[in-house]
């Protein structure tokens, strides 16, 4: 098949790796002079959780990677309690893809495991892109018991992709619009795919955001450790991580611009995901070895 | 004026105009076409204060308009106490320039005067890019005149304000000197006393706390913005880019790390390609 067919999360086919005991699955797909980007997905979302729109703009500067974290979709294992667990898991899957050096796009969880590898391995990521997350330490990260988000979680009526767009989006028309062209995106995929997350996952997840909130030591010291160049993107009215975390990041990650996008909440890459892709490409792009980026 | 302009922040003549009979000295440069960027600067400063590296960069795709206010450098005219007054005194030089729509650059103080001016007159503004500036009554925007030592050594003065403390930091703010001094011939006038008393008053009218409706009038600004702090900002704290965030229906905000008040000229270059990103996805 022609790669222009191909390189879509809509029609990349699922790969899977075989860890040490585990099977990750995976999608890899795009090219270009760039590094890989890894992808490192939210809380219960799988590879289908992607949105074309963002995966498939950013395969034409280089190839991407879309990873499927133990215990979710069709990657065995168990979902770890901890990001630090979740870290150890992609850079297991990283050495098994035999790559010691790559980009990566973490949103919500994603971009928390993204910061753990960083610190974890700081030789793994060129650059860093984290999108509606907090910091280790970080405030009212994924609560969602709280009546905001409650209010479309527990009410029956609304169901799978309907909540995506509840939650994912602001109360406005124009940004439920966007989270509704988001969760048709998201269906086009028609075969392939990866079974939905149940109650273990946003379990398991749940206990990671938890241990993540507490810290030792000077809040957010840890984060000056993090000295690659860094995008940090986040909807200003975020429900589910709000945007003082991205705050906090820019304030005490060394080298890193906070872009905030109007009218969005948590998912505001993807309504603006036009927008969102050509600053991530400049970011990617650029090569300039002064602060920031 | 439809040919490239073969000007540069270094060769272009101020030129003058008048409405009201007060004559507005500017500077028109860079490639027309498009609703030219009107560049509004900040408390005491004058058109020698854009840092030519923003103001060329910028010119390459868009029309660039330097302007000295009212009582301003080597406009005439008296500069008025308040906000509300300079940005009537824009509106006046737009009308007499015959400009039907111009996107804002404001500085600081520039700022203020381009939300004001985005309120009084929304159909005249296209985009606002609001660089270092708070909303009305925003947080912390109680402002003080510069002490004696701060106005015998601007250069000193410039560099602990406008730049953070880093050594990274410190060197953009002597590049940033340096770049100011690329014009060479026929300067700006300096700042009177007399203006920069009313300007500072204005600021601090601008910077008082309103009794009821605090930043209501934010959301009558729909124009597409691109607000622009350093996370550092000492002048005005950074909490006010993201209250302008928060409150503009339409405002994408860029924050800096380690700057403070001049962001955008410690980052020019990366400060020029989110402009460009920004007014591509504002057409």
């Amino acid at each position: 098949m022609p790669t222009t067919k191909t390189a879509s999360n809509t029609a990349a086919p699922t790969q899977f790796l075989a860890v040490k005991n585990e099977k990750y699955a995976y999608r890899r797909f795009g090219g270009g002079s760039q590094p890989p980007l890894l992808f490192l997905q939210h809380f219960t979302g799988t590879l289908d959780n992607w949105d074309p729109a963002v995966t498939d703009a950013l395969a034409e500067r280089g190839e991407v990677i879309l990873f499927e974290s133990a215990g979710i979709g069709r990657s065995t294992g168990k979902v770890p309690h901890t990001v630090a667990g979740m870290a150890r898991d992609a850079l297991a899957f990283l050495d098994g893809l035999g790559l010691t050096k790559c980009d990566v796009l973490g949103f919500s969880l994603g971009g928390m495991v993204a910061q753990q590898m960083a610190q974890d391995r700081p030789s793994i990521f060129r650059k860093i892109i984290l999108v509606a997350t907090a910091p280790r330490g970080g405030e009212d990260i994924m609560h969602l018991e709280k009546p905001s988000l409650a209010r479309f979680l527990q009410d029956p009526s609304f169901k799978g992709y309907t909540i995506l767009q509840k939650i994912f989006f602001d109360s406005t028309e124009s940004s439920q619009a966007a989270g509704e062209a988001f969760v048709n995106r998201l269906q086009e995929r028609k075969e392939d795919r990866e079974p939905v997350a149940g109650a273990d996952v946003a379990q398991a997840q749940r206990m990671a955001f938890r241990d993540w909130e507490t810290f030792t030591g000077k809040r957010f010291a840890d984060l000056a450790a993090i000295r690659q160049p860094t995008l940090v993107v986040n909807g200003i009215h975020d429900e589910m991580i709000p945007i003082s975390n991205s705050y906090w990041l820019v304030e005490h990650l060394p080298n890193a611009v906070l872009l905030a996008y109007p009218d969005s909440g948590h998912g505001s890459l993807f309504q603006f995901h036009e927008s969102f892709t050509q600053q991530a490409k400049a970011f990617l792009a650029s090569n300039s070895p002064f602060a920031p980026y | 004026m439809k040919a490239v302009s073969s000007y540069t922040h270094e060769t272009v003549p101020t030129e003058c105009l008048e409405n009201g009979g007060i004559a507005y000295a500017y500077r028109r440069f860079g490639k027309p076409g498009t609703a030219p960027l009107l560049c509004l600067g900040y408390y005491n400063s004058n058109m020698d204060a854009w840092d030519p590296a923003v103001t060329n960069g910028l010119a390459a795709d868009n029309e660039v308009i330097l302007l000295d206010n009212a009582g301003v450098g080597a406009s005439g005219g008296q500069t008025p106490p308040t906000v509300a007054g300079m940005a009537r005194h824009v509106l006046a030089f737009c009308e007499a320039l015959d400009l039907n729509t111009v996107d804002l650059v404001g500085f600081s103080l520039g700022g203020m005067i381009a939300q004001q001016l985005a309120l009084d007159r929304p159909q005249l503004v296209e985009r606002l890019i609001l660089l270092g500036t708070g909303p009305r009554g925003g947080e912390g925007m109680t402002f003080t005149e510069l002490s004696p030592e701060e106005q015998a050594d601007p250069v000193a003065f410039l560099l602990g304000a406008f730049f953070s403390p880093s050594e990274a930091s410190q060197a953009a703010g002597r590049a940033y000197v340096n770049r100011l001094e690329s014009r060479r011939d026929d300067r700006d006038r300096p700042v009177s006393r007399d203006s920069a008393v009313a300007q500072l008053a204005a600021v601090k009218e601008w910077g008082s706390i309103p009794a009821s409706g605090r930043y209501a009038t934010l959301k009558d600004i729909t124009h597409p913005t691109l607000v622009v702090h350093g996370n550092k900002d000492i002048v005005v704290a950074p909490i006010n880019a993201l209250i302008l965030a928060e409150h503009l229906p339409n405002a994408q905000l860029i924050v800096y790390s380690d700057s403070s008040h001049a962001a955008h000229y410690q980052h020019a270059g990366l400060f020029l390609e989110h402009v460009k990103l920004f007014m591509r996805s504002g057409s």
